[in-house]
């Protein structure tokens, strides 16, 4: 047996292997944009393995657009997250995704005296998702596809994260503990001619509710905290700007309604916040791809007033093993 | 009579500060229970028993710290609810909440 069919054999072992436990575990829910413009189709019986690390940083509160500058309950907030997307191209117009991550920290800074700061952290693993996607219109040779797709949002666990006995405020959460649904629009079209690329991805989170209540520190069936669902709009421009380097230029749109909880609306929840995200990216042989990006918003707004992101930067490694019959 | 209390406020009370000592929650209170939003209040828990555990939950703001002396903060105006379940060595568990007013 080659080493490549070995390796294609144990990654899709791993993928069944990650797929049970799907169903052997119970829960998870969300997590922090993905950094790989590869949303696409893979062909029959190939595999796609994309790992990323993401670093956020946050500073500024914000109240409606503007900023507050009198408010400052936090110093900064951060975090670490590390993320891993698995892919399988059943057949020809149909690919299989699991998105997983793990937060590294996800910290919290307050600065009650001019002195000295206060650190309260989190950690663990984040939601994790499993997606459907079906190539609604493949027209290769005009270079377009519209791929639509649906999927499940899980928790690795519906129990809140307690560090010493304490349990962490909820934003520091790595889960949000519930399941839910997203659904997906993707469209492609590119122009070999130029080595243009467009496309855009459309992604709709909707979010369950959690029986946790943290004031009590148990399960209430008569509780219920429900997180605000989310839809997301991106559209990207990839361009090859030499042999093997690809610039991308990404402008993401993210709206997250309210938070209820037992069905009133919680204060302090809810944005709209419009992001443009550079990348540059390196294929080696067309199989691995290396890319860095950045995430900085240019429009925010909030509701109530919420600490709101100030950059974000991601790294990511991405690599096709094509498992199928060769073209 | 306090002093040896306190003493046994220990997050994990593997000494055992006063052992023997049947297990009771004896109180819970608040340096301040009327804070501004962005305040701190410290929360005591009194308790005899052994191998005592502390654990803290509030539905909103953020524990500082951790075993039988925290801190508490809130970012925004409310009454708010912070419960502690003392456990001791034999899995008992006893609780008490307080409320702390965000103004």
């Amino acid at each position: 047996m080659s080493n490549k069919r070995t390796a294609c054999l144990l990654l899709a072992a791993l993928l069944l292997l990650v797929s049970q436990n799907i169903f052997s575990q119970c829960c998870s829910s969300g997590s922090p944009a993905g950094a790989s413009t590869f949303v696409g189709l893979l062909n029959k019986k190939d595999i796609r393995v994309i790992t990323y690390y993401r670093n956020n940083y946050s500073d500024t509160y914000f109240s409606g657009a503007v900023k507050q500058t009198d408010f400052t309950y936090l110093k900064n907030t951060s975090f670490k997250f590390f993320g891993l997307t698995l892919g399988y191209g059943i057949t020809k117009k149909i690919t299989a995704e699991y998105e997983m991550g793990y937060f590294i920290s996800k910290v919290q800074v307050y600065k009650f005296t001019p002195n000295t700061t206060t650190t309260v952290k989190g950690f663990g693993l984040g939601n994790g998702f499993v997606t459907l996607k079906y190539g609604a219109y493949v027209k290769p040779e005009k270079n377009i596809e519209v791929t639509i797709g649906a999927g499940a949002k899980f928790p690795f666990s519906t129990q809140p994260q307690f560090v010493n006995y304490v349990i962490i405020p909820r934003d520091l959460q790595p889960s949000t503990g519930v399941f839910g649904m997203t659904g997906l629009l993707f469209f492609n079209k590119g122009f070999p001619g130029i080595s243009l690329r467009v496309f855009s991805l459309n992604k709709y989170e909707l979010n369950g509710a959690s029986k946790y209540d943290f004031g009590t520190g148990k399960y209430d069936a008569n509780y219920s905290y429900k997180y605000g669902n989310m839809l997301m709009n991106s559209i990207f421009v990839s361009k090859k700007i030499v042999n093997n380097f690809f610039g991308v230029l990404q402008f993401r749109s993210e709206n997250r309604q309210a938070d209820h909880v037992n069905g009133v609306l919680e204060q302090n929840t809810g944005n709209e916040v419009l992001y443009v995200s550079p990348q540059l990216s390196y294929s080696i042989v067309g199989k691995w791809h290396l890319a860095v990006m950045g995430d900085y918003p240019l429009y925010k707004n909030y509701t109530g007033k919420q600490m709101t992101p100030k950059y974000s930067w991601a790294l990511s490694l991405t690599r096709d093993f094509n498992c199928g019959k060769k073209k | 009579m306090l002093v040896v209390l306190l003493v046994a406020c220990k997050k994990k009370d593997n000494n055992g500060p006063i052992t023997g000592q049947p297990f009771k929650f004896i109180s819970l209170s608040a340096s301040d229970t009327s804070i501004a939003v962005n305040g701190l209040t410290t929360l005591t828990a009194v308790a005899t028993g052994d191998g005592l555990t502390y654990t803290w939950s509030a539905l909103y703001g953020t524990i500082i710290g951790s075993g039988a002396v925290v801190q508490y903060t809130v970012c925004h105006a409310d009454n708010f609810k912070v419960m502690c379940v003392i456990k001791d060595v034999n899995n008992n568990t006893l609780k008490d909440s307080i409320y702390i007013n965000v103004k």
